[in-house]
């Protein structure tokens, strides 16, 4: 069971959304990068041991509904080490430059261009204004 | 080096900063600021690069621990409610402050006098206000006049754009009869000073690379530079030495290398903020001050208040683009801010408005809560939260308490080897209930704007960055650490510029007062300069 395979269930292509995967974007590199060997290391043997555990079965024959659930037991074992690696996933995925541009995040850096928001009708505002001051006087 | 100088500064965030420019007017003085941290290069701040949220989380984090910069100390947070934040640099925490820039309000001045509670200013809001106009103009601060929660303003850039997720906002506050009003915002909005208007790149946080927000790196300090003042940067100040005439003779610090040194002056002041002050003065210890300089009467460190806050997040159906826009900077509203005796607590608070969470964050929050499940249904459920949700902060008065404090930390060091600090701080019974208050009303805010609620708690642990209280003003020196001018009762050259030296802490973000403070303290100072440099 490798990093890449995590991946591919964890954030996995979603087609409706023309979202892809982390494996298509090799996020498993970048994941590396903010990670020590070791860390990996232990969270595999954690998910593999909790897929021998409770299925008897290795992690990477299991269906996605029960290694999904082998990562929810897995924060039993080490719940920090767990929602780091995750954390840390979801970081390199939702900082790749092509996942930015498709959940419609705006201009991305290094931002040539910046964002526009719509103007504002501050006739909005007739309501408070004409409901008078509200700060209190000190007399 | 100049074996003696006029003036030292201590300290080249919000307030230093405010104070070498006003005291830089008098071209005839030498005035050298040392600034225990680096100078930033904005062309490098994360925002120039697509995975600035990875920086965010590590050299650009508000939490000095997990920085752990050379420039940074040790905070043991380990006894406090709250975790304290900051930024030790050139420019100090402004380089990651969101730039949200309300004044105090004229009550804030007088909660005894109105509420019986804390003690009152011994100045009022109209005493501040040239100050605050003055200083706003060198910030740059966007907002729009006529705000009925505020006596006049001037000076203000038009508003900064508040966004569609806001709109519904401002349009439910309409329904519900309550005060809303753009933000007070230290963003420009147009050209101003020679700085760029903001292009809505969203993060500002972690530094704003187009140098659209008014950090005091590039608005007091190039106008300061150019009036003579010297900076030092990568030098920490850890004593400041005292003769027997009660008279500070400069400071001992050490340089970029390590080495002990020691600059002489006639006058000293201290912008270290509301921890690194009553720090600085607590490792100052002597035979006339053996606890500690001007802590002969146990105050300073003492009655640390930090606005804790509450944090209530909707999720409106429809995509609003909400992570579009300087986060921190919209809308807000005053209709709880002051006391009304059938809520239940004195005094009150702000809600804040801040947009949508970025990309990062809003994954992460979404795996944590359970929000956004990991596997296939990811992507669906990611796509219904981001750009559609909303946040809202209330800010809450923190009443003074001596037992919420800072003290030195022996057993934690920064690089230099000084202690590190160790934070006492707990919530108050009025807090909770304002809190508590403060999150009813947000709710019933978000339903009647359409949005589904998705977190709502207090108090957000990680957000101690407004740090005031812990070297109090008053007239009377057993019960405060500096005079009305923020000069010490017992040193009379040594003066406190920062918000160390708040009485009470208001409801509002403290940037604007404490600066307004700071020109006020420095005109005495200028006018009476006399009494120190000859
Ligand atoms: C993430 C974040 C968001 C914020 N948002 C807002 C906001 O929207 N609005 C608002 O009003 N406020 C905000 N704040 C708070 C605001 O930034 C601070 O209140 C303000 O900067 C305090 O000014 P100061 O001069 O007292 O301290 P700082 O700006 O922190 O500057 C103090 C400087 O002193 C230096 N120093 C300390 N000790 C020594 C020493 N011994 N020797 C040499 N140098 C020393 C430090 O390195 C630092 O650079 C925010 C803060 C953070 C961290």
């Amino acid at each position: 069971m490798s990093l890449s395979q995590f991946l591919d269930v964890v954030l996995p292509s979603d087609t409706s959304l023309n979202m892809p995967s982390a494996t298509d974007l090799h996020i498993d590199k970048a994941v590396a990068n903010l990670l020590e060997p070791q860390q990996i290391e232990e969270f595999l043997f954690i998910l593999n041991n909790v897929a021998q555990e409770k299925f008897s079965n290795s992690l990477s024959s299991l269906d996605e509904k029960s290694y999904l659930l082998c990562i929810e037991k897995a924060k039993r074992v080490d719940v920090y080490l767990v929602n780091y690696i995750v954390q840390q996933c979801l970081t390199a995925y939702y900082t790749h430059p092509s996942v930015l541009t498709k959940i419609g995040s705006g201009a991305v850096p290094p931002f040539p261009d910046g964002n526009s928001l719509e103007s504002d009708d501050w006739l909005l505002l007739e309501d408070v204004y004409e409901r008078g001051p509200i700060y209190r006087k000190v007399i | 080096m100049t074996a003696k100088v006029d003036i030292i500064i201590v300290g080249s965030g919000a307030s230093g900063a405010a104070a070498a420019w006003r005291l830089s007017q008098d071209s005839n003085l030498s005035i050298v600021c040392i600034e225990q941290g680096r100078e930033s290069n904005p062309a490098q701040y994360p925002t120039t690069k697509a995975d600035w949220e990875r920086d965010k989380q590590r050299s650009a984090s508000f939490d000095p621990n997990v920085r752990a910069n050379k420039a940074d100390y040790p905070i043991d947070n380990s006894n406090s409610a709250i975790s304290l934040a900051n930024f030790n640099g050139f420019g100090g925490s402004t380089i990651l402050y969101s730039g949200h820039f309300p004044r105090f309000h004229p009550s804030d001045f007088a909660t005894y006098k109105l509420d019986k509670v804390a003690e009152d200013w011994p100045f009022d809001y109209q005493t501040l206000t040239p100050y605050f106009n003055q200083n706003e103009e060198m910030m740059g601060v966007a907002g729009l006049v006529g705000d009925t929660a505020y006596p006049e303003y001037e000076n203000l850039l038009p508003p900064v754009a508040m966004g569609r997720g806001a709109k519904k906002l401002a349009q439910a506050f309409n329904r519900l009869g309550w005060h809303w009003w753009p933000s007070y915002s230290a963003i420009n909005t147009k050209n101003h000073q020679n700085r760029p208007p903001c292009i809505n790149l969203g993060p500002c946080n972690t530094g704003c690379s187009q140098g659209a927000k008014g950090s005091v790196d590039i608005t007091y300090w190039p106008q300061a530079k150019l009036q003579g003042v010297q900076v030092m940067t990568e030098c920490r100040v850890f004593d400041i030495p005292v003769d027997k005439e009660l008279k500070a003779t400069g400071v001992k610090y050490y340089d970029k290398h390590g080495d002990e040194q020691f600059l002489a002056a006639s006058l000293v002041i201290l912008a270290c903020s509301g921890i690194g002050t009553p720090r600085l003065l607590l490792n100052s210890k002597s035979e006339l001050f053996p606890n500690g300089l001007l802590n002969n009467y146990d105050l300073v460190g003492r009655n640390l208040m930090l606005h804790p806050l509450a944090y209530v997040e909707g999720v409106f159906d429809e995509p609003l683009d909400t992570s579009i826009g300087p986060q921190g900077c919209s809308i807000y509203s005053q209709q709880f801010y002051e006391t009304q005796e059938d809520r239940g607590f004195k005094r009150g608070y702000t809600l804040h408005v801040l947009r949508g969470s970025s990309a990062v964050d809003s994954a992460c929050s979404g795996y944590i809560t359970r929000r956004i499940p990991l596997g296939k249904n990811h992507h669906q459920a990611f796509s219904q939260y981001f750009n559609h949700n909303m946040g809202i902060a209330v800010i809450s008065e923190d009443l003074p308490d001596p037992e919420n404090r800072i003290e030195l930390d022996y057993s934690k060091t920064d690089s230099f080897g000084m202690p590190g600090i160790k934070v006492h701080y707990s919530l108050h019974e009025n807090t909770k209930k304002m809190l508590e208050h403060g999150i009813e009303q947000t709710k019933k805010l978000f339903a009647e704007a359409g949005a589904k609620i998705s977190a709502a708690h207090y108090p957000v642990k990680h957000a101690g960055w407004h740090l005031m209280g812990t070297t109090k003003m008053g007239a009377d020196k057993t019960n405060s650490v500096v005079n009305e001018h923020g000069q010490a009762h017992e040193v009379s050259n040594l003066f406190i510029v920062d918000s160390s030296v708040f009485i009470t802490s208001g409801a509002v973000n403290p940037v604007a007062t404490a600066q307004a403070l700071t020109l006020k303290f420095c005109d005495h100072i200028s006018k009476n300069i006399k009494s120190w440099v000859v």
